[in-house]
């Protein structure tokens, strides 16, 4: 049996322990190439597609209207039609304890043990690596042929744009409200000459923010179902839009972090953003959002509160004297004006204390 | 002419019996001068009369084991100058259809190597069977005096004597060992030396034939009424040169032994008794030289037989555990065959009770079967050629070698005798004899105790080298051994005897599929899903590639199959590519690589035409294996250095 | 040594900076710079960055990507880290 890959079910999504197969895109034995979509699958407050991490042979572990652990194989590629195609082989089935406990490397035990993951849906692939863990550099999801529109007019948007959709909608049963403040952003005083560069000059924003959100935890937490829950840690979400759909990268807690690291972190993940590489790990678990538009010469702009989160904060272009537009947007049913007015101050006092 | 009774009076036609010795010898120098005659011969003119009178005395049940001046033995044992002929003519006719020639004969029990002094413990061996049986037969070992430099003569002497074997060596000697005289190189008086063995002494010579023959029917009623081994020195002379034509003895002393050569003076003194013969004999002798020039050789089909089936690999689930240590599993395999069969021997050194070998090995054996654990002397060579001599006669020995480092003291034996036994005599013979050995170091047993010498003995010719493991049960694998005919040998591992076969409680082999193929040296193939790497190894190895293999996906999520080969020569070929499913190959061993085990499957690989990406052999270090525990560690493979030779061959930071 | 004239990686920079900027390669010159020409800005540079290190088998510490601010000094930097990767 001349396996080449399996494909497991990614963790999209926290609160998805399971996901349904909403379309197998291919049949058993199917030449993919990579990248190829493989299967539709639904998760809870999205559909994506699975692509193959590699060219070859698929040999499905699932079918449509399955529901499926996250982390189980959904898929094997193999190195030939014929291996695809092949029953298991005699040694698979003698092998006693299939139903074993699955052994694994000590890097696999290191990410099951950091990422809190169930060890019982890898049990089918007996020894465990590092690799079987981590989807192999899985595509962004890919706009795929749209479905006929149920009702209306209009042009039908890409899964993708949808799948957006739905996740800023999730942030907008706030009361929203907001505030502003014009501050001095710290940098090199000729910003003429920097062009359109300032957004890569927020670190210490980001590290100043990390540090107020716990003082102000009623930012840092969310409300549903009449009670205020707070989020134990800051996890700093960074607003990527570079034409590659809007994603929000975490970049956990800043505070205490030199700007270079923190420059660091945003470069990293803009490169992989850019690079198409952001894996579901790179998305989770934002509890504040910034939202920088400084280099696209706005003055001002209402950015949307995020899923699980109760405020946003937006930056905007400086005017000609060197000062931009901060805007907090912030649910009003975790904290009043007054307390976001202190924070933003707060924030802007610092930033100006600081710059040159 | 067939052997007569035993009686103190030779034959009347004694004398014409010796005249066709000589003058066959003589047809055999002419017909090498011809050009029709190739290869050597050893003729015995002017020892006619010692061949005959003991050959010319024995029974149909006796043994005789010569060495390369055995034409006259031969011809007075069995009469056959037809096929003798023809054997020295290279023709299928011949004794042995022409593939031992003149020093390798055999028929009837009669046999011959040019060896010297190996025939010895091998005729013991022929003796010892005759004894167990309870029958009358005897074992005459035929030597020269040169032979007497040959330390396995004593070594069988001393066995011969300790265990009342009804062996009887004769001493032809005639002063000369080739070119160089008796004096030059043996010391003391050769005719008492076996004396101190306390084999019975009979001597004669052949300057009077009637008193020879009497004397040599002594010594063989003295062997024969099982009263002792016994040594019967006959004087005599070798008018010829040693071989074809190298004679450098001084022409005056070769004239002086002509003169005194009764034979010679009596055809010179009695012309007329003997006119009428000669004729005859010359005849006879035209007759027999054209019939057999007149025979094709054997085809090299005949001679090799047909070409061993390799195996059709058939994989079956294999058994993981087993009960007790393996040393505990192998006594009672060798204890549930030795009651089965009762032509099975234990042989070797401290396997009597209570000791019950180095290695516990035989505890209990010889408490049920004394006469056949018998206690041997440290003498390696003698062990392996008695086994042999056992072993031609039908009985199953199994000799213990007690270090596989030992073994190349009966290495003589293995190669020279045993292994060619079958084919040499053209297929008249077969050695079933049973070696087993335990090599392998890490017990700081130093340099000369913990070697593994398979490289040794995967170079020879018809023997079936086996390694036992755990995994293989000791009862399936000498059960399949002492059903087949062939000379075997079975490396155990020291460090496996105090293990136990455990494997299927570990948890990460249960993700592996433990399967074999094959039967009594089976091939095992533990595979789990998508290997990336494969080891090939055997016997003792297996612990430290488990481990290795479990370090290499642990630390460094490197996937490995294990290969477990039991039958190291021949490699089952089929079974071993078909177990391969990992394209880079690595073999583990604990010889040195050079010449070993990893380089024959490396070779094999490599003609398999299937496409490798990497070949690499894992060995310890040419070095002589340190005693110290710190550096013996450093020479021989273990599970770490196997991870990072593996490791370093992909590239893998170790 | 080679002054900035003698660099022969920037045509192959200008290229690559054209690619990403979908404009015509005879029209960018070593003066070309975000903010300053149309279309380049922080986002685009960033883009321009990668496809410079796809394109040159290099990698930018983040640092550098802040401070070189135009085409010449894209490509001045682009030699060295090829010079100095070759060295090793």
């Amino acid at each position: 049996m001349s396996l080449r890959d399996v494909i497991l079910i990614p963790k999209e999504f926290p609160q998805d322990e399971t996901v349904r197969v909403a379309a197998a895109c291919v049949a058993d034995g199917d030449a993919v190439a990579a990248g190829q979509t493989v299967l539709e699958l639904e998760f809870s407050k999205a559909a994506l597609e699975l692509p193959s991490p590699s060219a070859g042979f698929v040999r499905l572990l699932c079918a449509e209207g399955d529901d499926v652990p996250v982390g189980a194989a959904a898929a094997e590629i193999h190195d030939s039609r014929e291996s695809a195609l092949a029953r298991p082989a005699p040694a698979a089935a003698a092998r006693p304890g299939s139903g074993a406990q699955p052994f694994l490397s000590a890097k696999a035990e290191e990410l099951v043990l950091r990422r809190g993951l169930d060890t019982g849906p890898l049990a089918h692939l007996g020894l465990v690596r590092s690799a079987d863990l981590v989807p192999a550099e899985p595509a962004p999801a890919a706009p795929i042929p749209a479905a006929p529109s149920t009702a209306g007019d209009g042009e039908p948007l890409p899964r993708a744009k949808l799948a957006e959709i739905a996740a800023l909608a999730a942030g907008q049963n706030a009361l929203a409200s907001g505030v502003e403040a014009l501050v001095r952003l710290p940098g090199p005083a000729d910003q003429a000459a920097l062009g359109g560069l300032r957004s890569l000059f927020t670190p210490r924003l980001l590290t100043l923010l990390c540090g107020l959100l716990k003082r102000f935890p009623a930012l840092n937490g969310f409300y549903a179902d009449g009670a205020a829950h707070f989020h134990p840690a800051v996890n700093l979400g960074y607003a990527l839009d570079m034409d590659l759909g809007l994603r929000v990268a975490a970049l956990g807690d800043l505070d205490g972090a030199s700007p270079e690291a923190a420059r660091d972190a945003v470069m990293d993940k803009i490169r992989r953003y850019m690079r198409g590489r952001l894996a579901p790990a790179d998305l989770q678990g934002v509890t504040f959002t910034v939202s920088d538009l400084s280099g696209e010469g706005v003055d001002s702009f209402i950015p949307l509160i995020g899923a699980d989160q109760s405020a946003i904060l937006g930056v905007c272009s400086p005017d000609e004297s060197g000062r931009a537009r901060l805007v907090l947007r912030f649910d009003h049913r975790m904290l009043e004006g007054r307390a976001a007015a202190r924070f933003l101050n707060a924030l802007k006092t610092a930033l100006e204390a600081q710059s040159t | 002419m067939t052997a007569s009774p035993v009686r103190t009076k030779p034959p009347a036609d004694l004398w014409l019996r010796a005249l066709f010795i000589r003058r066959l010898e003589e047809r055999l120098f002419a017909l090498y001068a011809e050009g029709r005659l190739h290869g050597t011969m050893h003729a015995c003119i002017g020892q006619e009369f010692s061949a005959l009178a003991v050959c010319g005395q024995l029974e149909p049940g006796d043994a005789v084991f010569a060495s390369h001046r055995c034409h006259g033995h031969y011809l007075a044992r069995t009469g056959d100058a037809a096929g003798l002929i023809a054997e020295l003519l290279g023709r299928r006719g011949g004794v042995c259809g022409g593939v031992g020639g003149s020093q390798h004969l055999c028929r009837d029990g009669f046999f011959s190597n040019g060896i010297q002094g190996g025939i010895a413990p091998v005729c013991a061996g022929l003796a010892w069977a005759r004894k167990l049986s309870g029958g009358p037969g005897i074992g005459v070992a035929l030597l020269g005096d040169g032979t007497l430099g040959q330390g396995v003569v004593y070594e069988t002497a001393n066995i011969a004597a300790r265990q009342a074997l009804p062996l009887l060596l004769v001493v032809e000697d005639n002063g000369w060992a080739q070119s160089t005289a008796r004096e030059l190189t043996l010391a003391g008086d050769i005719a008492t030396r076996f004396d101190s063995f306390g084999l019975t002494r009979f001597s004669g010579a052949t300057a009077d034939p009637e008193a020879l023959w009497a004397a040599a029917a002594e010594a063989i009623a003295h062997v024969r009424g099982r009263r002792g081994p016994a040594v019967l020195f006959i004087a005599t002379d070798r008018l010829c040169p040693h071989s074809k034509s190298d004679d450098c003895r001084a022409p005056g002393l070769v004239a002086e032994i002509a003169a005194r050569d009764p034979l010679s003076r009596a055809l010179a003194e009695h012309p007329e008794r003997f006119a009428a013969a000669e004729a005859e004999i010359a005849a006879r002798l035209d007759a027999l030289v054209a019939a057999a020039l007149a025979q094709e050789p054997l085809s090299l089909a005949e001679y090799a037989g047909p070409a061993p089936e390799p195996p059709r690999p058939a994989w079956t689930p294999a058994r993981r555990d087993f009960e007790g240590t393996y040393a505990a599993r192998l006594n009672a395999a060798l204890g549930e065959l030795m009651a089965a069969r009762h032509e099975m021997l234990l042989l070797g050194e401290d396997l009597r009770s209570p000791y019950g070998g180095a290695f516990k090995i035989a505890a209990g054996l010889s408490d049920r079967w004394p006469e056949r654990v018998p206690a041997m002397p440290i003498s390696e060579a003698a062990i392996v050629g008695v086994a042999g001599g056992l072993a031609l006669a039908g009985l199953r020995p199994v000799a213990e070698i007690m270090f596989g480092d030992f073994i190349t003291l009966g290495l003589d034996q293995l190669l020279n005798h045993a292994a060619k036994f079958r084919r040499m005599y053209n297929h008249q013979a077969r050695c079933p004899l049973i070696l087993r050995t335990p090599m392998g170091g890490g017990r700081g047993y130093g340099p000369t105790h913990s070697q593994t010498l398979d490289k040794l003995l995967l170079g020879l010719d018809g023997v079936r080298v086996t390694a036992a493991n755990l995994l293989l049960d000791p009862l399936e694998l000498y059960g399949a051994l002492l059903e087949q005919d062939d000379p075997a040998v079975v490396i155990e591992h020291k460090n496996d005897y105090a293990r136990r076969a455990a494997f299927a409680a570990q948890p990460f082999l249960r993700h592996f599929a433990f399967e074999r193929s094959g039967r009594g040296w089976p091939t095992l193939r533990l595979t789990p899903r998508a290997p990336d790497v494969a080891l090939v190894t055997y016997g003792g190895c297996l612990t430290p590639v488990l481990e290795a293999a479990q370090e290499l996906f642990r630390e460094h999520e490197i996937l490995a199959e294990i290969v477990l080969v039991s039958c190291l020569r021949p490699l089952p070929w089929p079974e071993i590519l078909e177990a391969l499913g990992a394209r880079r190959v690595f073999t583990v061993e604990e010889g040195s690589a050079a010449g070993g085990f990893g380089s024959e499957i490396l070779a094999g690989l490599a003609e398999s035409g299937r496409d490798f990406r990497l070949l690499r052999r894992i060995a310890a270090l040419p070095l002589p294996i340190p005693a110290a525990p710190a550096l013996e560690r450093l020479v021989l493979p273990n599970a770490r250095s196997i991870t990072q030779a593996v490791c370093e061959a992909l590239h893998v930071p170790a | 040594m080679n002054g900035p004239t003698d660099n022969d990686f920037l045509p192959r920079v200008l290229a690559v900076i054209a690619r990403e900027l979908k404009r015509d390669p005879a029209g960018l010159g070593p003066d070309d710079a975000p903010g300053r020409t149309p279309g380049w800005d922080s986002q685009q540079h960033m883009r321009i960055v990668l496809a410079l290190e796809d394109s040159f088998g290099v990698e930018f510490s983040n640092e550098m990507i802040v401070q070189l601010l135009s085409a010449r000094a894209l490509a001045d930097h682009v030699r060295e880290l090829t010079e100095s990767a070759a060295a090793r």
